[in-house]
């Protein structure tokens, strides 16, 4: 393996990194970016699917209104991990971590982030994390909720110190890596790109790194303050020393609220890439779609106190929250009539990037107009902890986050590996995963409209028909997950060869060869125009000229 | 007693000294531009209004707000 | 005193001036935002104070004494003082004085430590305890947060001199220089508003 022997043109503020030769240097404690995001993506993967083990335990649970397949301790720590799992070692890792750190230096022609030290270190606070949350198993679980809230959380037991700590490691790495990407988009772009010519996932993950730099030290403060109160007794959340348990609801809930569009404005990110591609059309509203990430994430610290309705706040701060959240489904709103509007008299390509893209359209919509049900304080007063919130929440985060990470994984595959997946097992996958989504998710509107809390290990026998049904296609759910991870080793086994650009997209990532080299750009282009003008050539100098044999992994 | 004068005594001289010092530094780099500069300036102030508040409370107009009881 | 000039190497042989220059204005934003971040940290302890204190039936609660303003004018007075011997340091070291440079130095660094005596003289003299009430529960962990952020300066700036004398810096070389000073200048004011909310208000 050598370097190139051709002269290697640096754009701003990077400079060539030497190319990695032990194992050790190349795979484990990599400073290249790619390396990086596959690190996040794989271990984020198997957190994602650990998770999806601990929520197929409560639905076996669910499967009889007093069953004892869980005791009632245990179905607690089973819904704690999963939602837990899920937030911070599935979803933001993966989406930030893997998708941002990949894709998006590519996307604005840098040869890596502004510090890839620093995005090494981000990576490895992951790992350990991952063994403080897991080994609380052994020496008391917490079993609060992904929530947590004081009081309940600070008498079972050692594992809400474990649980603090946990978080509060991995959080150390997403700020960081915050930092990282937020720095790395304002200054290193590559010559000619101005902000409106950006591609739209560059500003999902600008925005998300803003509202993961400021957001996540809040929940270190949250963290933090639990642990103190369990280790130390501090008395921030006992009443009979002066504090408020609704105090932590706040300081927890103005992170976590950001969270969730930490998870999802990537996705929308990723959507308005694939969505023209396979449209074969410029993108309708650039600039709508661009700025109203930015008004998405200005809103999104805004509205934290939705979650807490029916925390005995008084009107004069629910009514404000009302109306605020009501208020961010507007710019979500814009993106998707821009997406409908793209798609609107256009040729579609229906490869299984842009099948899980549709459903996404469908699902996250659904998801979305439930959330503006529940924004309006007395319906949330109804149906609050109620089976309605976990089908809006799944609604969004499943189908949301995860039907559009998927499509982001089958658009992606090609670039990361070189090779092809097969479209006839994605194909399945997309139809299963449809299908078995809103059968699971979507009666759980009715049953919590029918007055199912969440949360409970037992229920009402007039549920349980509902439930059977729910626990039978979340089981089918989980399975059809394994046509991914066939499809992801046929592609290496025996794939197609990609090529640089197979679905003749527009963004910089697939001006290189796939697998990209290690300095991905032999040759920074100047860019002249946003990358969504279908039809127009190419806005680059010097577009697919970036022949290299040097192998990469 | 005699330790809070002697410690107010400190508190305001000190104050004038150290406020005086950083009003002085500012002055110098008011008109130069740049993202150090800007950054350096705004500390500088965010000091000097430190400095005030440390020289009121020596000389005992503030202090701590008498609070009453709700 | 003349200040050793030249390429420092980044790892990989002698850096050029344009790619030093990119370096640092990465750097300079990357360390702000980091400042950004820290201080959104302080903020939400803060408001979890406000709040705590809003709630409260009275202030400071019952058995609790808050700390002598007077005295904590004082040490404010020492801390605000190693900002502006830090200033002077950084000054001196861009004219190439780089014995200025050291000395202002080593003052700052003095009067951070003499800060913290000043705090440790505060938590061992003030009626109030960590886990007693909601007031010792803010005004330890806020000024022990911000103490901890004094130590770390007062390492950094150790660090930084004891490079400094190792000949690391120059006078156009001298980002770990800057950084180490912002940081300063950040923990000084963090300890304006902490001193203002805890003392004066």
């Amino acid at each position: 393996m050598t370097t190139d022997t051709i002269q290697i043109l640096r754009p701003a503020g990077a400079p060539i990194h030497p190319a990695p030769e032990s194992f050790v240097k190349k795979y484990v404690f990599s400073i290249d970016h790619k390396v990086i995001g596959i690190q996040y993506f794989i271990t984020a993967g198997l957190m994602m699917l650990l998770s999806g083990l601990f929520a197929e335990a409560i639905r076996i649970q669910l499967l009889q209104p007093h069953n004892t397949f869980l005791t009632a301790q245990q179905f607690d720590e089973a819904f704690t991990f999963h939602g837990t799992l899920m937030v911070w070692f599935g979803a933001i890792p993966m989406i930030t971590g893997g998708f941002g750190n990949f894709a998006m230096p590519l996307q604005i022609g840098a040869r890596d982030v502004a510090f890839p030290w620093l995005n090494m270190f981000s990576f490895w606070t992951f790992p350990p994390a991952v063994l403080i949350l897991l080994s609380s198993l052994a020496f008391g679980a917490p079993n609060a909720g992904w929530t947590e809230y004081p009081p309940v959380s600070l008498q079972a037991g050692v594992g809400i110190v474990f649980w603090t700590v946990a978080i509060f490691t991995v959080g150390i790495g997403a700020t960081l890596t915050g930092l990282n990407f937020l720095t790395t988009i304002i200054k290193m772009r590559a010559p000619g790109m101005t902000f409106t010519r950006m591609p739209l996932f560059v500003w999902a993950t600008g925005v998300t790194s803003f509202l993961s730099l400021v957001a996540t030290t809040a929940l270190a403060s949250a963290l933090g303050s639990l642990f103190l109160s369990h280790v130390f007794n501090i008395p921030f959340y006992d009443p009979a020393r002066g504090g408020t348990v609704v105090l932590f609801q706040h300081m927890f809930w103005f992170y976590s609220h950001p969270a969730v569009y930490i998870m999802i404005l990537p996705i929308f990110g990723v959507v308005s890439e694939i969505i023209p591609t396979f449209a074969r059309k410029p993108i309708f509203g650039y600039k709508l779609i661009a700025y109203s990430s930015v008004s998405i994430g200005l809103l999104s610290f805004m509205v934290w106190a939705h979650h807490m309705f029916t925390s005995g706040l008084g009107p004069w701060v629910t009514l404000p929250f009302m109306i605020l959240t009501m208020l961010i489904a507007v710019p979500t709103g814009v993106k998707i009539f821009s997406w409908v509007a793209t798609l609107f008299g256009s040729r579609m390509r229906l490869t299984t990037p842009m099948l899980f893209t549709l459903g996404f359209l469908s699902t996250f919509t659904l998801g979305g107009i439930t959330g503006v049900m529940l924004a309006s304080v007395p319906v949330d007063w109804h149906e609050h902890a109620t089976y309605f919130l976990v089908a809006h929440i799944h609604y969004v985060l499943f189908g949301g986050t995860v039907m559009g990470a998927l499509g982001a994984i089958y658009y992606w595959w090609p670039k990361v590996t070189g090779r092809m997946m097969s479209e006839t097992l994605g194909k399945w996958h997309f139809w299963l995963t449809f299908i078995l989504f809103n059968t699971t998710f979507l009666p759980m509107h009715f049953v919590g409209l029918l007055g199912m809390p969440r949360r409970v290990a037992y229920y009402d026998p007039a549920f349980q028909g509902l439930n059977v049904f729910i626990s039978i296609s979340a089981f089918c759910l989980g399975v059809s997950f394994l046509l991914l991870i066939v499809n992801m080793f046929w592609s290496k086994r025996s794939g197609p060869v990609a090529g640089p650009n197979p679905w003749g997209a527009r963004t910089l990532e697939w001006m290189i060869p796939s697998p990209p080299p290690y300095y991905n750009f032999r040759e920074v282009p100047e860019v002249y125009a946003h990358p969504y003008s279908y039809g127009e050539p190419l806005p680059y100098s010097a577009p697919y000229n970036q022949v290299s044999t040097t192998p990469t992994y | 007693m005699q330790t809070a004068y002697v410690a107010d005594a400190i508190g305001a001289v000190g104050a004038i000294i150290v406020g005086f010092f950083a009003l002085r530094f500012l002055r110098k780099e008011w008109g130069l531009k740049g993202a150090d500069v800007t950054v350096t300036k705004v500390m500088l102030t965010l000091l000097v209004i430190g400095c005030a508040e440390a020289l009121l409370v020596g000389l005992r107009i503030l202090g701590q707000t008498p609070l009453s009881t709700r | 005193m003349a200040v050793h000039s030249e390429a420092l190497a980044y790892g990989h042989g002698v850096v050029t001036d344009e790619e030093y220059a990119e370096q640092r204005d990465l750097r300079f934003l990357g360390f702000l935002l980091f400042l950004f971040t820290d201080s959104i940290f302080f903020t939400a302890y803060i408001f979890a104070y406000l709040y705590l204190r809003n709630a409260a039936p009275v202030w400071p609660p019952i058995g609790v004494e808050r700390p002598d303003v007077n005295l904590g004018a004082v040490n404010a007075i020492v801390l605000f003082g190693s900002g502006i011997t830090a200033h002077y340091a950084m000054h001196r070291l861009k004219e190439n004085k780089l014995f200025g440079y050291i000395w202002f130095t080593i003052a700052t660094i003095i009067l951070g430590a003499a800060f913290l005596g000043g705090q440790v003289y505060e938590y061992t003299h003030i009626k109030a305890t960590w886990s007693g009430s909601t007031f010792g529960a803010s005004f330890f962990t806020l000024t022990g947060l911000h103490g901890f952020h004094v130590l770390v300066g007062v390492v950094y700036l150790i660090v930084t001199l004891a490079q400094t004398l190792a000949g690391k810096y120059s006078p156009s070389r001298h980002f770990g220089l800057t950084a180490a000073t912002l940081y300063w200048h950040f923990v000084d004011v963090i300890w304006v508003a902490l001193f203002f909310l805890f003392y004066i208000y």
